[in-house]
């Protein structure tokens, strides 16, 4: 049996990677995960113990310190899953493909979490769930509606390596549609009403520091997520190829359609006996 | 349809060119780098063949166009009877026009490739040795020129039903801004429709992913035409829309051609 | 005095905006703890995969020892409903898991 096909589950935290062979995608999983904690619980602390009450809105305005960080990393998240895509489009390498899908899975979730919140705070403020004057809320719609077929194109397309290139030619698009979007609704609302929901230029400087402060807490665990993702499918994955190896590969078992990365490269590389010290990607 | 399949696509399609492999040696153009002077001169006639054979098949099958302007001319009515209206004006004249042109318009995105998927076209295609970004140029074009025919019909119906307001002195600004939305809607529908038409739900794909694609083509748009759809004095359509539609085009059009190729392969 | 102080202080208005402050965290929170559930189930799931995978590894080698083929191991399957033998001319068989045959990756998968 390969060392390779060996689940090191011990070695994992340290960095497997000595021996070259599989990524650890947990690697710095556990520095990520307190730092996160730590950051979380200073934002929360600064948002209800040092931001002063915003004049107009009260107290519901520290919604503004969840809702904002939010949309900014569930954007951030969807043009890094364009990004990702550049990459694996470029270097036919599945693992960018599957880093590509695991951020845009997350920013979707925290897309929705956007939606929300603003609808929480549109409520709060106008007494509607719902307002089309805001446009960053009219922008995410649209963002949601788009990535919400990401899952169903990929479920559509069978072949593995097919599914990836298609997957990542929408990831592109959609990664450049999300600004030019922002862009033109913003168009459309700004000559009808004044921001509703509040801005965040003119910050005085103790909100402005929480405001960073929520929005890096907001960043890490946006990270730390997607690492818990990437290396909970990778284990998944190399315990498939263990337990495929095991079976003495009595049949070539092809693996039920799906809409998420196949992994199949990843424990082909994990199954094949290593060159000898072959660099692996990062994480 | 199979009749005009029947001559290999290659003859078709390479109609403007030198036959891909003839024999031993390359018959040379030119002295210097026969090969790299060919693709380098093929773009544009393998573009204009394409077209001429895309724009030739809708000819002889007819199979998109008219359904297009059908649809457009029975969803006026629809929006007759929906809206309760005798005549409109102004956002809901932009509006229901808009609306209405995004959908026909997907009809005829629906089939864009569907001829080319089912029937082998690709692999013919992918077999010459022409730069395959010249597919994508000459089916916007030709979704371009689809778009132009069911305009003609589809504002005419529309002033003749439904328009409150006279059609001559907002055509001008009007038709400027639909030629602006059509290239975004062309482009747009292009790579959808080449994304969507090898999986299994292509019928529902297609709709699905360009509707969010289309939101800012219809902002631009609409915003844009419904100060003219006004008896008043209708004005020139503000700049900033027509920018706005001529930035996305722009946008779309490189980043679609950029990553037509990757859809191609297989 | 300090009555009159306490008394004009002003009190968060728990009862207006406190609800929708505490909802939109409520919501963070739960998103996070939904995905920590999804999390926990895969990791058992794993685990026990792997503590199949192991007896599976160690039975072979044990029989392996003898040059036998080994005995079914059809026994040992109590979780596998879905398990089927696969050719017993290979030497080390293992039940095929359900994860293989079964299951779409549908959740956060």
């Amino acid at each position: 049996m390969e060392r390779s096909s060996q689940p090191q589950a011990g070695l994992i935290k340290r960095g497997s990677r000595a021996r070259g062979e599989t990524p650890a995608y947990s690697k710095g999983l556990r520095t990520l995960s307190i730092s996160t904690v730590i950051a979380m619980a200073v934002s929360l602390s600064l948002v209800f113990f040092y931001a002063p009450l915003e004049a107009e809105q009260g107290f519901l305005q520290k919604i503004f310190y969840l809702h904002v960080p939010l949309a900014i990393v569930a954007l951030c998240g969807f043009v890094l899953g364009g990004l990702l895509a550049i990459a694996h489009l470029r270097t036919r390498d599945p693992r960018w493909d599957y880093r590509s899908y695991v951020v845009i899975h997350m920013s979707l979730i925290f897309a929705v979490g956007t939606l929300i919140t603003g609808s929480i705070w549109a409520k709060g403020s106008w007494g509607h769930w719902w307002v089309w004057s805001e446009p960053t809320l009219v922008s995410f719609l649209i963002v949601f509606l788009l990535y919400a077929t990401y899952q169903p194109l990929r479920f559509a397309i069978e072949d593995p390596e097919r599914q990836a290139r298609y997957a990542s030619v929408f990831a592109i698009t959609a990664g450049a549609f999300v600004p030019l979007n922002f862009i033109a609704v913003r168009l459309s609302t700004a000559y009808l009403h004044p921001r509703v929901l509040g801005s965040t230029s003119n910050l005085p400087g103790s909100m402005a520091l929480t405001f960073l402060v929520s929005l890096a807490a907001m960043s890490l665990l946006f990270a730390t997520l997607c690492k818990y993702e990437l290396t909970a499918k990778h284990t998944r994955a190399q315990v498939r190829a263990l337990r495929r190896r095991l079976e003495g590969q009595a049949e070539a078992r092809r693996a039920p359609r799906s809409a998420a990365p196949s992994l199949q490269h990843v424990t082909a590389m994990t199954a094949a006996p290593p060159p000898g010290g072959r660099t692996t990607g990062q994480r | 349809m199979t009749s005009v399949q029947d001559p290999p696509p290659q003859d078709v399609q390479l109609g403007g060119m030198q036959p891909p492999a003839q024999g031993g040696a390359q018959p040379s153009v030119e002295p210097a780098s026969p090969a790299r002077t060919v693709r380098q001169t093929g773009f544009m006639s393998t573009v204009a063949a394409l077209l001429r054979k895309e724009l030739l098949l809708e000819l002889r099958t007819l199979e998109s166009v008219p359904g297009m302007s059908l649809f457009a001319v029975s969803t006026f009515v629809v929006f007759h009877f929906a809206l309760n209206r005798n005549s409109v004006e102004g956002d809901f004249a932009a509006g229901i026009l808009w609306v209405t042109l995004l959908f026909a318009a997907m009809l005829g995105v629906n089939r864009l490739f569907v001829a080319d998927a089912d029937q082998g076209g690709f692999d013919a295609f992918l077999l010459a040795p022409v730069d395959r970004s010249a597919m994508f140029v000459a089916k916007v074009l030709a979704l371009l020129g689809y778009l132009v025919v069911l305009e003609l019909v589809a504002v005419a119906a529309f002033a003749l039903l439904l328009l409150g307001s006279p059609l001559g002195p907002a055509l001008p600004g009007l038709l400027v801004t639909i030629a602006l939305g059509d290239i975004g809607v062309a482009v747009i529908g292009t790579l959808v429709a080449a994304l969507a038409v090898r999986t299994r739900a292509r019928d529902l794909l297609g709709p699905l992913l360009a509707l969010p694609l289309f939101v800012p083509i219809v902002i631009g748009g609409a915003r844009a035409t419904s100060p003219l759809l006004v008896a008043s004095h209708p004005a020139w359509p503000a700049v900033r829309w027509l920018l706005t539609l001529g930035l996305y085009d722009l946008v779309f059009g490189l980043i679609a051609f950029a990553l037509f190729d990757f859809l191609l392969e297989d | 005095m300090i009555v009159v102080t306490l008394a004009e202080l002003p009190a968060l208005p728990l009862h207006t905006a406190g609800k929708y402050v505490a909802g939109a965290y409520i919501v963070l929170f739960a998103l996070v703890l939904i995905y920590v559930a999804i999390m926990a189930i895969r990791l058992s799931r794993i685990e026990r995969e792997l503590g199949e995978l192991l007896a599976c590894a160690r039975e072979g080698e044990l029989s392996a020892g003898p040059g036998e083929r080994p005995a079914g191991p059809g026994e040992r399957t109590a979780a596998a409903g879905a398990g089927t033998q696969p050719d017993p001319a290979v030497p080390a068989v293992c039940p095929p898991g359900q994860d293989d045959v079964a299951q779409p990756e549908s959740t956060l998968a």
